[in-house]
Parts: structure tokens; C-alpha cells; sequence
């Protein structure tokens, strides 16, 4: 615990949740940073004094957060290390909780917890709020919020080996550290329980994350090391929201892309004016991929009208691949038969009814694909009135639904959910990138479900197969689809989907309760079957 | 369950545009295959896991316990026997390419192997 002319009531309060610990074999190591304050520096005797296991450095020059706690971590001696600010507080719970985490995975380098925040009003009343349900481990989240925070529990050995603190990202320490040390952990552990209570007033972050403008700019630059450390072609910037940060990557000029999109012609009205879904689409979509080598593959149902491939000539040139569909409708078959007539080393599926809005829209789409890991990344999709149409799947509760539908242009979401890249249980094929390798290796979308629940199948695929799903913020496209679309399916297509996957219980990366990530008047959408015949049995 | 059809058993077009035709054909068939290949792993696995949540618990379940362990024979059954056909067509897919194939000409081949579904 880093310590430095804290008030000194909040301070005995944080020394006392240590000394209150279920589990009895720690050690507290208080690193004074010259606070030159007599009364601390009597409490620190006093403390000492008191418990055998409060050990005191007291540095000879003021040297900063980072300075102090690596005096501190010099004087440790256990095999994981807590970091701790010197007026929060640890749950009684906290260190028993974690030690049993390590028990039960002992490959865990790295583990973390959830978080409530603590305020103490008039008469000494705490008040606690603003709890936050954590994901499991998210390093793409990580890169845009530090979210582990508190409480973080790291193994020493490894602490030592990337040089503890950095002093350079003061402000932002803890989430260079964090960062540094998951490059290299073999296990990240999430603890869904709040074991650390974060002290509200007025000049601490939690307090406002505008309150130390410094550590904005200290984590976007510990980000940016961290991408350079790891070899992501990009470069980090401050979020849309305060200590958030955006990563744009690039993609390399020999990366082909090919954008499958399925369509039977239809038009509709957009801005008070009649336009052909898939011209609108692709003109968007040439106008803002920020990327050459791209090829549009356009899957066309044999019924619709001629002209319309006529003008996607006109418009797309030696890009377009033309592919006609005269079956049933199928949209698993057509983004199959796509894939099979394309050529590129990633594959868009992107439906007709979509345009795209931001610039380097397919460059920073399919870029991530190319890191380890990643198997496959989404977009912001929004309506026309900008309300949220596509902010990630949730998997969870028994049901299958989409987050945050319908939440308005200006909601962040949960701890900012709707404005950071994050992890997801899946995406929508509307706008959906996976690298063809990855395609070919899962077999694409299933077939045997032609209308509903192909991508969520795709999803599970994807991340059976060992790949992150990762939503990112800042590819943004309209998608032109009703918001009163008929949204009931076929039981035997969610029976196919239990029949895989089982009915879904806990979603790995919501934040739980999963009503966070959900407005609670749109319950209605969440796609939850009734009841399933024979849940679990092989296809006959 | 139908039985997927085999189009290595069926004649091999020569003209050019039906030959891509049954070639997208015989990959389509191949992406089902590893598709049903990965659902019936996936299922095989969670049958398993329940069964080994059963056997942990309570040892009056152990007629629940049977009935899982059916079920995961059943899955994994299924995902060998899918799994012999992926590699069936795989090496059909191989030999025509290495073969057959070979004769249509570079022109058609590119596009064939830009599929890269086999190998």
C-alpha cells in the first residue's frame, strides 16, 4: 500500500479491512512517500507496533505512486502480491476468496475481482453503490478501460520480471502493470465477487473520472506501449468517454477482403426516399472501407430484377463477384455459396439493409483478425434514429439476446459497454469478419438453420474453436432493418441450437446480472424457447 | 437425418462452368461436414460434462447418470462417423484435385484452389 498524507481516519479504516481478513497469513507493507505529516508518520509506528505482520518503509524522497509501491513490492515476500490505495477497503472476504481462486487454478498469474465504490456521508454513514459485475477476462476491454482495477492480485515472480511499476504512466500505473503482466500470464482469473470497496471524495478517480485529467493521457500511452509490445499495427487515443481509450488499428494493403452480402433486391424508404437496399450498401461500404484490396461478393436471388446487378456493375467495377441463388430461402446456404465464390483471406458477411458510417470501416474491422486469438469481430449497428440495433449477443438466463437494443444514441451502457471495444459472446451476421481460414475450419454458418440462429451458432463455433469475439465501438453502420420485425422463429431451430449447445446460463463476458446490459421494457426480445423436445439428443 | 449425397460418386462435368458448378457443389458438402462435425464435438463434450456432474452428485441419480452416458456415446458416435466422412470427401477432394483437376487448365483451377478448402 502505497501511502501519502491520506486523511488519516480513511487510512486506519483501509488498515483495519487488512487487519480484519478471514485469512490470517498476510503481510501489509506501508510505503510512506515522504508524506512528512508527524501524525501519519505516528500511526505508522503505532501500526507497526501493533502487528507483526504491518511492516513500514519510509522513502527519503517524494517519488510518486509507482516509486512507492515498488519500494513496497522490494519488502515482499509472498507469492502474489494485492494492490491496494491507502483509503479504500477490502470486503473481510477478500484475501480468503482469492487464495481459494489460486487453489482451484494454479496456473492463475493474474486474478481480479468486482468493485463497489464507498461513500462515508454526514454521521458517518457508508453508503455503497455503483457495483461493478465484472466480464471474465477481456484483454480487448482491457486495452479500452482499465476494468480489472480492484481488487488485483498479481504473482510476484512475475511482477518482478517485467520491473514492477513504471513511473512514466504514474496516473495510469496500475493499468500498465496489469497489462505488462497479462502479456505474459499463463491464467487470467475473474473473481465474480466484490471484494474491494473504492472510497469516494472529491479529488479521487472514483469520485470522477475527469477529477485527474493526467491519468487519461497515462493510459492511452500505457495502451499504446502495450500495442507496441505485442505488435499490433496501431495506435491508441483517448475514448469517447473520460479514461477510455480507442485503438485504431491498420490492416496490411495485402490482406484481401471479400464482403458477402446476400439479397433478394428489396427497397425500402430511407430518409423519405425509396432505395434499393444493396446499392445503398455497397456504395457506403466502397466509400468508407478504407482498404483496396477488397471484393464485393453479391449473392442474388434469381427472382429479382436485373437491372439492379446492371447498376452493382456500374458501381463496384472489377470488385463485384456475382453470385445467383435459386433455392428456398436460405441465408446460411447464400453466405456459404458466397464464401465458396470469394476469394480473400477475410470474409465479411454484411447484410443488404446496412450502411456504413464510419471511415475505414472494413481496415479496422478485420484488422484484429490477424492477432492470436481473435476469431471474430462485430460492428456498432444502429437504426436509422441512431438507436442501438447490434451492441454485441448475449448468451445467458436460459436465452439468447441482443444487448442494449433500442437504448438511445447517448446511453454509454454499463461502465461505458456501448462505447469500448469488448469481448462478446457473439455478434450478429449482419456485419459479421472472421478470416476464411477459420470459415472453412468450422464450416461456415449451419445450414440446417436457414432463418434464425445461424450466427449464434456461428458464434459458439468461433469460440469453441479458441477465437475472441470482439464488438468494436467505433465501426459504426446504420442497419436499415425494421424495429418491429417479427422476431419469433421455428421451435425446431432452437431446438437445433440446444441440441449443440445446451440452453445458456452464464455469459462469460456480461456483466452480471445480465439486466445491465439489457433495457428491462424490452424483455420481450429476448429469444427464450419455451420448451424444447428432446434437448440434447443426436439428430436422428 | 438425410444422408448427405456424395458428388465425387457422380460423373465429373467437363465443360468448364458446370465443372465449377459441381466443384462449389463438392465444397458446400464439405463445409456442411465440418460443420457437423464441430456440433456434434461440441455436444459430445457437453453430454460429458453432465455426466460427470451427475456422477459428482447425488448417487440416486445414477438413472440419470445412465441416460447421460447414452447420450454421450450417441454424440460421439456421430461425430466419428462425421468425422470419417470429412475425411472421405477430403481425400476424394484431394485426388481430383491432384488429378483430374489438373488437366482443366489454370484458368479454372485458380479460382478452385482460391477456395481453399482443400489442400
Amino acid at each position: 500500500m502505497p501511502v501519502y498524507r491520506p486523511r488519516i481516519a480513511y487510512f486506519l479504516d483501509a488498515v483495519d479491512s487488512v487487519r480484519a481478513q478471514s485469512l490470517g497469513d498476510w503481510e501489509l507493507i506501508l510505503a510512506d512517500d515522504r508524506s512528512d505529516d508527524a501524525s501519519l508518520d505516528a500511526e505508522l509506528n503505532r501500526l507497526a507496533a501493533l502487528d507483526p505482520r504491518i511492516r513500514v518503509v519510509r522513502r527519503e524522497d517524494n517519488g510518486g505512486i509507482s516509486e512507492a509501491s515498488n519500494s513496497a513490492l522490494a519488502l515482499a515476500r509472498g507469492e502474489f502480491v494485492v494492490l491496494m490505495d491507502n483509503d479504500d477497503l477490502l470486503t473481510t472476504d477478500a484475501l480468503e476468496s482469492m487464495a481459494a481462486a489460486i487453489d482451484a487454478d494454479p496456473d492463475a498469474d493474474y486474478l481480479y475481482s468486482d468493485e463497489e465504490k464507498i461513500e462515508v456521508g454526514p454521521g458517518l454513514a457508508r453508503r455503497y453503490f455503483d457495483a461493478f459485475r465484472k466480464p471474465d477476462w477481456s484483454p480487448e476491454r482491457l486495452r479500452a478501460q482499465m476494468y480489472c482495477g480492484h481488487l488485483s492480485v498479481l504473482r510476484r515472480s512475475l511482477v518482478a520480471a517485467v520491473g514492477g511499476f513504471d513511473r512514466r504512466f504514474d496516473g495510469s500505473q496500475d493499468h500498465d502493470l496489469v497489462l505488462r503482466v497479462t502479456e505474459r500470464a499463463r491464467r487470467v482469473v475473474h473473481v465474480p465477487r466484490i471484494l474491494y470497496r473504492w472510497r469516494v471524495s472529491p479529488s479521487s478517480t472514483a469520485g470522477s473520472g475527469a477529477a485527474k485529467p493526467y491519468t487519461w493521457d497515462a493510459g492511452v500511452a500505457a495502451v499504446d506501449a502495450h500495442l507496441a509490445r505485442v505488435g499490433i499495427d496501431g495506435a491508441a487515443a483517448r475514448g469517447r468517454i473520460t479514461n477510455t481509450v480507442r485503438i485504431s488499428r491498420r490492416l496490411p494493403a495485402g490482406v484481401r477482403v471479400s464482403v458477402i452480402i446476400p439479397t433478394n433486391g428489396a427497397s425500402g424508404r430511407i430518409r423519405g426516399r425509396r432505395r434499393v437496399h444493396v446499392l445503398g450498401a455497397v456504395r457506403s461500404l466502397l466509400a468508407r472501407a478504407g482498404h483496396e484490396a477488397l471484393e464485393v461478393v453479391v449473392v442474388w436471388d434469381s427472382g429479382m430484377d436485373r437491372r439492379i446487378l446492371d447498376r452493382l456493375r456500374r458501381i463496384a467495377g472489377d470488385r463485384l463477384v456475382l453470385v445467383e441463388y435459386d433455392r428456398p430461402f436460405n441465408f446460411s446456404e447464400k453466405c456459404n455459396l458466397g464464401f465458396l465464390a470469394s476469394s480473400g483471406d477475410v470474409v465479411v458477411l454484411l447484410n443488404d439493409d446496412i450502411e456504413v458510417l464510419s471511415d475505414r470501416f472494413v481496415a479496422e474491422l478485420c484488422a484484429p483478425l490477424l492477432e492470436p486469438g481473435v476469431g471474430m469481430t462485430g460492428a456498432a449497428l444502429s437504426y436509422e434514429d441512431g438507436s442501438v440495433q447490434h451492441g454485441g449477443h448475449v448468451y445467458a438466463d436460459h436465452g439468447w439476446a441482443e444487448a442494449y437494443r433500442g437504448a438511445g444514441p447517448d446511453e454509454p451502457g454499463y461502465f461505458f459497454s456501448l462505447r469500448i471495444n469488448r469481448e462478446v459472446a457473439g455478434v450478429t451476421a449482419a456485419c459479421a469478419a472472421l478470416t476464411r481460414a477459420r470459415y472453412a475450419q468450422i464450416g461456415g454458418l449451419d445450414t440446417g438453420l436457414p432463418g434464425n440462429f445461424n450466427d449464434v451458432d456461428l458464434s459458439y463455433k468461433v469460440r469453441r474453436t479458441g477465437g475472441r469475439i470482439l464488438w468494436l465501438a467505433e465501426v459504426r453502420a446504420t442497419h436499415f432493418e425494421s424495429r418491429t420485425r417479427d422476431r419469433s422463429y421455428h421451435p425446431a431451430e432452437a431446438a437445433r441450437l440446444v441440441a449443440r449447445w445446451g440452453l445458456p446460463e452464464r455469459d462469460p463476458y456480461l456483466a452480471q446480472p445480465w439486466r445491465h446490459d439489457y433495457p428491462a421494457d424490452l424483455d420481450d426480445q429476448v429469444r427464450r424457447p419455451a420448451t424444447i423436445a428432446a434437448v440434447g439428443a443426436p439428430p436422428a | 437425418m438425410t444422408e448427405p449425397r456424395d458428388p465425387l460418386a457422380e460423373p465429373m462435368p467437363q465443360d468448364p462452368a458446370e465443372l465449377r458448378a459441381w466443384a462449389t457443389d463438392v465444397a458446400a458438402e464439405l463445409l456442411v461436414l465440418r460443420d457437423r462435425v464441430v456440433g456434434a464435438e461440441a455436444a459430445a463434450e457437453r453430454a460429458r460434462a453432465e455426466l460427470e456432474s451427475a456422477r459428482a452428485g447425488d448417487a440416486e441419480h445414477s438413472g440419470r447418470a445412465d441416460a447421460l452416458l447414452a447420450k454421450e456415446r450417441q454424440w460421439e458416435v456421430e461425430r466419428d462417423r462425421l468425422t470419417a466422412e470429412v475425411a472421405t470427401l477430403q481425400a476424394g477432394i484431394d485426388s481430383v484435385t491432384g488429378t483430374r483437376l489438373w488437366r482443366i487448365g489454370r484458368r479454372l483451377r485458380a479460382p478452385l484452389r482460391a477456395m481453399r478448402l482443400w489442400r
